[in-house]
Parts: structure tokens; C-alpha cells; sequence
């Protein structure tokens, strides 16, 4: 069993197989070895690391993504996401952006990639001001970086 | 003018000088003290914008979110531009991810230069296609400044046959001598010397897919860029007829093919080379292409049939060959086709094929021959379709009996199943060839009379039915369409198959679109034979 301790002090015992979906800790028991200590995780509270470990749970025994594949390749990459995670998935923004921040952290590709493509197809259809309320965000251009997004515009929406 | 105590003191002090100073004195301090609130406002808006849970993710994930969110659109509009336009924050990610920019877009020069300038080193994604109606004269200043950035195109495709607006290729193409980074270059134009540039002289190490298509190459040694990483290999005319094209020398091609170990498909269209090997070494030792599994074919039988006694294909899982109408004076020689084909491909049956079609052109009243042999991994069918002999639109140029001949000679018969055929054949082949297949199971015949296949269940029908040699042992269902039914044959089916009516599996006569059956000879049928099922769609 691993010992984890979330950034709110809560102490959490997982099994090994389990949490090695997270690069970050398979890593870090290779290189310490056998230990007593539990790995502190300052950057994960302790309801999203629970929300981590279904995660983890859910495809234990399942082989790890390929490593070698750039997340920032163009392709055709597809939005689909398997009915389970989409369930998983089905959270408020503020725990999504937490699972991804956490998924990042801990580097478990294969969740950051779900997390990602959820929030991608949030998107999916709507315009900039769509986004910006879906994410609470102002606009915060200034006139001339709105003038140049105009220019940008026309070319976006001519064919 | 009133104003508010609540408001900053730096406003409060502009109301203050009001008739104080100078009206454009004035001015200039309000004008300069709006700025700075729209700046305050951007500035709060920016602090706003900092809470919210999606710009607290690392630029690193929010790139790939954007990229995610831009990777389906981007083929059909440059909508995901806007992605770019969300906020501050957003567009400095977006414009830091190289990647994001670097599928170019031709849809406007000043767009293709903006996009150029923010992929900074990233590879180079390059479609373009001169059908679109956007397309401008312009394109060309902005196709020179891609291929002044050769060093990285990763992936280019060109296709100039855009009836209104042809690319100037040459010229654009003469300013890349080499891609290092190519992998993928597919240009498609209309019988362009575009290649006659130095395009790519000083090669292309890492291409991967090559598509030539109406490109007239003059010099394929000078003019063709092939790597020894090379997998698909796809070079046509672009013509649907035979006009003269330079195509390369026997030599030249061979000696590339032997260059070429990990190519796994092969698809020339009046491409071969247009030679007899004669002296050439690979008539005693042929080239073995053990990578390729899908070959296409698309020329005179005669130069198909001499390119395979040269280049052995042992492990090909999808082959079409196609010999279109014009290159025959008289009728094809399959003969020498299928020596040939069995000389260089181990077996159909070893290597997976599911089907043999031999069917006409369909969109031309010309009966151009397709032979198509499918296996697993074939494009039109999965790994559950049937043996198939489809002989269908053959017409007086081309025999069955030649066809099933030649490919008994050479393959076993024995996996078939199925067997669609629209012309006679005679009764030798039904009675030897096709009598006894373990696997057949389904018979259609089309248009023709099926006496013979009826004189087939004759041959010794009393001495098979002690040694339990049964006539088409399998055959579960024959289909008759659109063909004049003769009186006789109503006394010849019955009989033929009377003797299958008591063995199972269970039989299906299908008929359909056919003249020549009355009720009283269907009613006959269906007594004589009430084991088997009679299906008259006349009927029905």
C-alpha cells in the first residue's frame, strides 16, 4: 500500500497497482523505493484526490497509455469520450478544472486527455462571447488587440 | 456638469479644472485620463479573469484544450480562430502554441503569413486545393513563402485542378530543393511538368506517402522523390485514357522498387513501365516485395502481365487490376494475366482473399475488366464476407469459361461460396470445375439460360447418389434473374434437383424478373420438389 497525504492533512492508503496510473508517483516509489513516509501532495485537496482514485480504481488492471504521444500534435483528433468518463466527468467546473490541475500534477495522461476533451466539447459550436460566459471570463482586450481580433475575424468567417 | 464624489480623485480633479485651463489643455488631460480607465478596466478585467477556474490550468493544458477544441473544425472553416479571441490570456497561449498554427491556411495571403509567422519552428501542415471558390491570384505569393520554409513541411498536399484557377506550381515548387522533414506529399494537378523544377532535388529522407497524380515526369530518377522509408507509393496519370506520358524504363523502376523494403502499397495507373525485361537480370531472379499487401493495377494487361513476372508480390492481401477497354484490340489474354499473377503472388487463398471480381466499368458503356481479389483488410469488406466469384458484366470479350479456367488452373476453387455469373458457360466447366466444390453454396445466374448448370446434376445422378457424391453438395440457394425460363427447363430442374430435395442443407430456387414461368410449371415445380422452396417474385 501507498500513503498519500492531501494538501488539507488527510492521510490516504491506496494500493499500489492502483495509484500507478500517476506516472508521478510510479516515478517517485521507483526512485525511493519501499517506504513508511507518505508522499505528500501538496497540490491536490483531499475530494479531488478521492475523485482521482475512482478514477484510477475504475481502470486498475487496465494497460497504461502509450507515452510517446504528443499532446500537442494536430491530427484529426477525435472529441469522443467513453460513456464512463463522460459520467465521471459530469462535475461542476470547479471540480473539473481541479481533476485536470490534479491529473497535470500527477501526470495520469490518460485523464488529463479526458479532462481536456471534455472542456474541448463544452466549447464545441459556441462563440467567443458563448465561451467567455460559459467560463466566466470579461474581455479584457485592449481596442487595438480588439481591432487586430476583428481583422482576424473577417478572415475566420469568410469561407 | 455634476459629478460624483464617489468617483477616483484623479477624475474628480478633471471636473475641478473645468473653465480653469485652456479648453484643449483640457482635453488632453481627459483624453489621457480615459485611456488610463480603459486600461484600469482591461487591466480589472484581466484580475477577473484570473479566477476563473479554467485560466488557473497550466498554459501548457489550456493549449491542448484549445488545440482539442480547434482539431475537429479545422479541416471545414477557420472558425477555431476565435478560440484565440477569448481573452487575454487565451490568445497569448494560443499564439505561443506553434502547433496551433502551423495546418497553413491559403485563405488569405495575409492570414497565410500571420499563420506562418506564429508556427515560429514548429512543422508545417500545407493543404491546398484550387476547387474552392476562395481561392485567389494571390495564393501563389503565399504558396512562395511556404516553400521558402521547406526545411519544414511536414505534410503537403496540392490539388491544382481547380477548373478557374491553376496554382504556378513550377515556379512555386522550384523554391523547395528539400524537405528533411516530409512525410507526407500528395500533389494532384492536370498534366503539369511541375516536377521539371528541382522540386525536392535534393530529396526528401523522410517521406512517407507519395501521390503523384498528373504530374508528367520527364525524368523519374531526377523527378520522383523516393526514400528508402517509403510505404505508399501512389502514381497515376490523372488520364482516363492512353495518351502518350512518359513512364519510367523498366530499369529505373525496378531499381527504385528494390530501394523500397518497407512499401506496403503500390498503386500505379498507367504508370508501368512500358518494357519486356528482356536481359534484365529480374526475369531469372525477380524482385520480392515481401512489405506490400495492397497492389493496384491500372494498365494493359500486357504490361501488368510482364511487370509480375518481374516483381513478386508474395504477401498481398488486396489486389485490382484493372485493364481498361482501350488498351484491347481483341480479347484480353488472361491466360498470360493469370500466369503471370500466379507466378508472383503465392496464393489468394494464403493470402486472405475473400473475393474475385471481374466486373465492367459502371459508368461507361465500355467493358473495361477490373479483377479484384479483397482479402481481410479490404477496403470494401470485413473479414466475415464470403468467397466470392463475381462474374458479372462480362461480355463477349471476355469468357467465363476462360476466367473459371484459369483460375482452377492456378488456385483452388474449393474456399468459394459464392458464384454471381451473367454469361453461359459451358457444361464442361459447371460439370468439373464447379460440380463438386465443398463450399458453394449460392448460385446466381443472370440473364442467361441455365441448361448447362441443370445437365451438370445429370452426369451420373443414379452412380452419385450410392456413392453419396452429391452434385453441389452445399448449394443452398440458386437465384435466376432476368432471363427467358424455356419449357424444357421446367422438366430439367425438377430433376436435377430432385435428388437434393432429400438432402439437407435446406434448398432455395429464387426467381426473379424472369419470363418463359407460367403458375401450371411453378405448381409443377412445387409438387415435384416439395422439399424445396420454390421463391416466384411473378408470384408473390
Amino acid at each position: 500500500m501507498v500513503l498519500l497525504l492531501t494538501s488539507d492533512n488527510e492521510m490516504f492508503s491506496v494500493a499500489e497497482d492502483v495509484i500507478k496510473r500517476s506516472a508521478y508517483i510510479k516515478n517517485m516509489l521507483e526512485d525511493v523505493g519501499e517506504s513508511d513516509l507518505p508522499i505528500p501532495l501538496p497540490n491536490v485537496e483531499s475530494n479531488v484526490l478521492v475523485k482521482i482514485l475512482e478514477y484510477c480504481e475504475h481502470y486498475r488492471g487496465e494497460p497504461l497509455p502509450a507515452s510517446d504521444v504528443d499532446p500537442a500534435e494536430i491530427g484529426d483528433r477525435s472529441l469522443d469520450i467513453a460513456d464512463w468518463d463522460q459520467k465521471y466527468m459530469a462535475v461542476d467546473q470547479e471540480m473539473l478544472f481541479e481533476i485536470i490541475l490534479a491529473a497535470n500534477y500527477l501526470d495520469i495522461k490518460s485523464l488529463l486527455d479526458v479532462g481536456c476533451k471534455t472542456v474541448a466539447k463544452m466549447m464545441k459550436g459556441k462563440s467567443s462571447e458563448e465561451i467567455r460566459t460559459l467560463f466566466n471570463i470579461a474581455n479584457d482586450f485592449t481596442p487595438e488587440e480588439e481591432a487586430q481580433i476583428r481583422k482576424e475575424n473577417a478572415w475566420a468567417e469568410c469561407r | 456638469m455634476p459629478h460624483d464624489a464617489m468617483w477616483s480623485i484623479p477624475t474628480q480633479n478633471l471636473f475641478e479644472k473645468t473653465g480653469n485651463i485652456p479648453a484643449e489643455e483640457h482635453r488632453t488631460l481627459i483624453q489621457r485620463r480615459v485611456d488610463e480607465l480603459k486600461n484600469e478596466i482591461c487591466a480589472l478585467n484581466s484580475l477577473h479573469n484570473s479566477l476563473s477556474p479554467i485560466n488557473r490550468l497550466p498554459p501548457e493544458v489550456l493549449s491542448d484544450i484549445i488545440i482539442q477544441g480547434s482539431s475537429q473544425s479545422r479541416k471545414e472553416s477557420l472558425l477555431w480562430i476565435r478560440l484565440s479571441h477569448i481573452c487575454k490570456h487565451w490568445r497569448e497561449v494560443a499564439l505561443d502554441c506553434a502547433s496551433l498554427w502551423s495546418d497553413i491556411s491559403f485563405q488569405n495571403p495575409t492570414l497565410t503569413s500571420v499563420m506562418l509567422s506564429r508556427t515560429k519552428s514548429a512543422p508545417l501542415t500545407v493543404h491546398i486545393d484550387t476547387s474552392f471558390p476562395q481561392t485567389t491570384p494571390r495564393i501563389n505569393y503565399a504558396l512562395s513563402e511556404v516553400f521558402s520554409s521547406g526545411d519544414r513541411l511536414q505534410s503537403l498536399t496540392v490539388d491544382d485542378r481547380g477548373k478557374k484557377r491553376r496554382l504556378q506550381l513550377r515556379k512555386a515548387l522550384s523554391q523547395c530543393t528539400t524537405a528533411p522533414i516530409l512525410e507526407d506529399l500528395r500533389i494532384i494537378t492536370r498534366e503539369d511538368n511541375c516536377l521539371n523544377s528541382g522540386f525536392l532535388k535534393d530529396g526528401a529522407p523522410s517521406l512517407v506517402h507519395l501521390e503523384l497524380s498528373g504530374c508528367i515526369i520527364s525524368d523519374w530518377n531526377a523527378q520522383v522523390p523516393l526514400g528508402a522509408g517509403l510505404q505508399i507509393l501512389d502514381l497515376s496519370t490523372g488520364l482516363n485514357r492512353t495518351t502518350f506520358r512518359p513512364r519510367p524504363s523498366g530499369k529505373d523502376f525496378l531499381s527504385s522498387l528494390r530501394k523500397l523494403p518497407l512499401l506496403h502499397t503500390l498503386r500505379l495507373s498507367l504508370f508501368l513501365p512500358n518494357d519486356r525485361y528482356t536481359g534484365h537480370p529480374a526475369l531469372l531472379a525477380p524482385i520480392v516485395c515481401r512489405s506490400l499487401r495492397t497492389l493496384d493495377l491500372h494498365d494493359s494487361s500486357l504490361m501488368i502481365s510482364n511487370f509480375l513476372r518481374v516483381v513478386h508480390v508474395p504477401d498481398v492481401q488486396n489486389m485490382k487490376i484493372h485493364t481498361p477497354h482501350h488498351f484491347r484490340t481483341g480479347r484480353p489474354d488472361f491466360t498470360e494475366l493469370l500466369t503471370a499473377l500466379h507466378m508472383s503472388w503465392k496464393s489468394l487463398v494464403d493470402a486472405g482473399v475473400r473475393e474475385l471480381r471481374l466486373v465492367r466499368e459502371p459508368l461507361t458503356a465500355f467493358h473495361d475488366v477490373w479483377l479484384e481479389f479483397n482479402g481481410p483488410v479490404g477496403r470494401h469488406h470485413s473479414s466475415e464476407t464470403a468467397h466470392t466469384l463475381d462474374l458479372t458484366g462480362l461480355n463477349v470479350q471476355v469468357e467465363a469459361d476462360t476466367i473459371i479456367h484459369g483460375v482452377s488452373q492456378y488456385w483452388t476453387l474449393e474456399p468459394l461460396q459464392i458464384l454471381d455469373i451473367d454469361s453461359i458457360l459451358v457444361a464442361e466447366a459447371w460439370a468439373t470445375t464447379l460440380r463438386d466444390l465443398p463450399n458453394l453454396r449460392h448460385i446466381t445466374i443472370v440473364g442467361v439460360s441455365m441448361l448447362n448448370f441443370c445437365n451438370a446434376f445429370d452426369k451420373e445422378q443414379e452412380g452419385a447418389a450410392l456413392t453419396q457424391a452429391v452434385p453441389f453438395p452445399a448449394l443452398e440457394v440458386i437465384a435466376l434473374e432476368e432471363t427467358m425460363l424455356p419449357p424444357e427447363l421446367f422438366q430439367k430442374l425438377p430433376k436435377a434437383l430432385f435428388y437434393r430435395s432429400f438432402s439437407p442443407p435446406a434448398f432455395k430456387v429464387v426467381i426473379s424478373h424472369c419470363t418463359g414461368i407460367t403458375e401450371d410449371s411453378y405448381q409443377l415445380m412445387g409438387n415435384i420438389l416439395p422439399h424445396v422452396e420454390v421463391v416466384w417474385e411473378g408470384r408473390g
